[in-house]
């Protein structure tokens, strides 16, 4: 069987990406994107724990955390459209205020 | 090391690669394409830890849903096209 540590390996690799993904971008929809790596990478912690201590708690964790990055993208793409109909941008530097 | 463990790296190493090509291409349409193979590694990835239904869950709802929320997204906003990069 495939040891453990490759797996969290993996996950801490695509943790790092997003996390990186969004400090340094300025487009928000790479942020968004970026966002979705960090959760992806939960969950493969969540899939591995559970499958190594035979639980399946993580298994059911894993699939609300899929259905709640579904709903997340949904409004902060959402926001990004009105956004990009009131402001004419979404570059994150120009979206510094919350009312306008 | 045997096959599976093989099989395993070669799909965590296109997984990964995906993941920083996401982040190194300019078009911002084609991160969105790469998002695509990184949701699918892992995918794959769960099915390795026997998980078989969560894997088709992830492919389903991630490539069939979220790829393209994003692509209307991208589709229906304004790029900067004056100054610095071509998406930055």
């Amino acid at each position: 069987m495939i040891p453990l540590e490759y797996f969290l390996i993996l996950s801490s690799v695509l943790f790092v990406i997003g996390i990186v993904g969004v400090l340094t971008k300025k487009n928000a929809i790479l942020v968004l994107i970026s966002i979705e790596l960090m959760l992806n990478a939960a969950n493969i912690n969540f899939v591995a724990f559970a499958a190594y201590n035979n639980d399946p708690t993580g298994y059911v964790f894993a699939l609300f955390s899929i259905g709640i990055a579904a709903a997340e993208v949904a409004v902060g793409l959402a926001i990004l459209l009105n956004l990009n109909r009131l402001k004419d941008t979404v570059h994150v530097d120009d979206l510094n205020t919350m009312r306008w | 090391m045997d096959l599976s463990e093989l099989l395993f790296l070669i799909i965590a190493g296109i997984t990964v690669g995906a993941a920083i090509s996401v982040l190194v291409t300019k078009e911002i349409i084609r991160a969105v394409f790469y998002l695509t193979f990184c949701f699918i590694g892992v995918g794959i990835t769960f099915i390795f830890l026997n998980a078989e239904f969560l894997g088709l869950i992830q492919v389903l709802v991630y490539v069939g849903a979220i790829n393209v929320l994003i692509l209307f997204g991208v589709m229906l906003t304004k790029r900067r096209l004056t100054g610095g990069g071509a998406c930055e």
